[in-house]
């Protein structure tokens, strides 16, 4: 299932770029918007070079057979393989979500429970402001203040160039520090909601009660018996919105200079690099296919229902 | 409870007051300024809040003022015309799919499920990237986007009501299928709609401004917030003023959008009044 969705991609990816307007090969011959118009024989030579002068169908076929050597092609800007530049941009994206999704995941539940706990209250409406100011404020809005007042006016997070892990830990965090909060902060708003309300209504079974008047401490009822059961919504919308990030963190890449996939994208548009836009399209869908595929599987290992399954 | 009660309706009605502003301001900004948004002053860029102008001056001595009771347009324009467009496409589809069943159901659903294997801001990007960025071009682009948000709902709505029977009777007294689903299902259907189509217009302008915010939405010279933060940003340093003008209007205007649509999820489905 999963498999046949990708090639249903591939095959969108495919028909969207020869859909689209502009032509690949005046891109080549440096004549988009053209100054100088190249001649008919050079744009003829360039294009039987790319294969672009055989029927769709001998293009799209072979399209597929590359793919499935996983051989994305050229970059139309620097001749460099698609697949490596995919492979050198695309961990550095994972590490900004990684650490937003672990911030939001943490962040979420904390607020979820004490909200929960303060059901009514003055805490709860404030905490819930707080939520959905991280579902509605454009990020792009949040990582320009966050920039302005910790990066520029408080000098606590340098602003600048990306420095590898393995070359500046400490460095690379203080780096990562302004990205993932600012990706968090937005994250949060989804997550937080679905904590609370998940927590909420767990808090009201019937066995949650039968949990406290044995005698359970709070803290035992809630970790043991109430996140165990809420986890499965948050899960699922962390897992949705992982796949989201994927390619969808453009904003705060752009913001704060990440060299992540989603800046690889923007430039590749920018510059109309047809073989890298194609990839990169590619291989974020298809690992959002992916994550909401192990998001499905996820349920039944934590569904308790599943798990206690068994068990004498 | 009483005291969170207070709130609630305190936060409704600044929510209503707020939209009500960004809506009048799209509608007929000379009621809010007379200074053109779009007019240069070169030789007072960056002029400080007072006077005149009651923000201060942009990078080409335009007023800021001016340039933010009109960029509340072609945000609205994008956030209510995409809501249209993908509310009138994925309602069909979904009515349909759930209505016809069999074939129907897998091609209508099925079609708009692929739109959902592409993360929102990718495709957006890649179509405006490609296309040309421009109002129209966004209301059709994060319009399409939208579809599945609405084909689902109303596919689900379709189905819970299908078996009642008011679609019993219409068909009894020999309706044809257009008629049964235009009088006896779409009016049924209707809330739930309505509801997500409030909350999908907030999202539709945070996509909005996001990709004006890249260049690749609202075109210059004409003001939009989105544009006018990225335009902002540069100059933050020396008037960290102008950055904070579009960012309070755009994050005030989408939070009011998110409230007035929460309230009316709760309205609408008494169950999470609760919560």
């Amino acid at each position: 299932m999963a498999a046949a969705l990708v090639w249903v991609v591939a095959t969108l990816v495919f028909a969207l770029l020869h859909l689209l307007p502009g032509d690949p090969v005046l891109v080549i011959l440096g004549a988009e918007g053209g100054a100088q118009a190249p001649s008919p024989a050079q744009v003829a030579a360039v294009r039987h070079a790319l294969g672009l002068d055989q029927a769709l169908s001998t293009q799209y076929a072979r399209w597929i057979t590359r793919l499935a050597r996983l051989d994305l092609g050229v970059s139309l800007d620097d001749a460099t393989p698609v697949t490596r530049d995919i492979l050198e941009r695309l961990p550095t994206s994972l590490e900004l979500i990684c650490a937003a999704v672990a911030m939001a995941l943490l962040g979420g539940i904390v607020l979820g429970v004490t909200a929960a706990r303060f059901h009514g209250s003055w805490t709860d409406a404030a905490l819930s402001g707080l939520l959905a100011g991280g579902l509605s404020f454009p990020v792009f809005v949040v990582g320009t203040l966050m920039l302005l007042v910790f990066g520029v006016l408080l000098r606590w997070f340098p602003v600048g160039a990306y420095v590898a892990f393995t070359e500046d830990p400490l460095g690379y965090l203080r780096q990562l520090t302004l990205p993932a909060v600012t990706l968090a902060f937005n994250l949060l708003g989804v997550v937080g909601r679905i904590a609370r309300g998940s927590i909420l209504e767990v808090l009201h079974q019937d066995y949650v009660r039968t949990a406290r008047s044995k005698g359970l401490g709070e803290a035992r009822v809630l970790s043991r018996h109430v996140l165990r059961t809420a986890l499965i919504p948050i899960v699922t919308v962390v897992g949705v919105q992982f796949g989201i990030l994927i390619g969808g963190t453009v904003l705060v890449e752009y913001i704060f200079n990440w060299p992540g996939i989603s800046t690889l994208l923007f430039t590749a548009i920018q510059r109309r690099d047809y073989p890298m836009v194609q990839g990169i399209v590619l291989v974020t869908s298809a690992l959002f296919i992916l994550i909401n595929l192990l998001v499905d599987l996820s349920y039944a290992v934590l569904d308790p229902r599943v798990r206690y399954e068994g068990r004498p | 409870m009483r005291r969170s009660g207070i709130a609630r309706r305190v936060r409704t009605i600044v929510s209503a007051a707020c939209v009500a502003v960004a809506l009048l301001a799209a509608l007929a900004p000379r009621a809010f300024t007379r200074l053109d948004p779009l007019l240069m002053h070169p030789t007072i860029p960056f002029a400080a809040p007072g006077g005149a102008y009651p923000l201060g001056t942009d990078e080409f001595g335009r007023d800021i003022f001016a340039r933010l009771i009109h960029g509340a347009r072609p945000s609205l324009e994008v956030a209510l015309g995409s809501v249209l467009v993908a509310g009138a496409f994925g309602t069909l589809i979904g009515i349909l799919g759930g209505y016809l069943a069999g074939t129907w159901e897998v091609v209508t659903m099925r079609s708009s499920d692929v739109i959902l294997c592409f993360p929102p801001i990718l495709l957006a990007m890649l179509v405006a990237g490609f296309l040309g960025a421009g109002v129209s071009h966004l209301i059709l682009i994060i319009g399409f986007l939208y579809v599945p948000q609405f084909s689902r709902l109303a596919f689900a709505q379709t189905l819970a009501v299908r078996r009642g029977e008011f679609v019993e009777a219409a068909r009894a007294a020999g309706g044809s299928t257009g008629w049964i689903l235009r009088y006896a299902i779409l009016p049924n259907i209707m809330g739930p709609l309505i509801v997500q189509g409030s909350l999908s217009a907030a999202s539709a302008m945070l996509l909005e401004s996001g990709l004006s915010f890249l260049g690749l939405g609202v075109l210059p010279p004409a003001p939009s917030w989105g544009l006018m933060i990225a335009t902002a940003r540069k100059y933050m340093f020396q008037t960290p003023y102008y950055v904070l003008w579009p960012s309070l209007a755009l994050c005030l205007t989408i939070l009011s959008m998110n409230t007035l649509g929460d309230m009316l999820l709760d309205y609408a489905d008494p169950r999470r009044r609760r919560m």
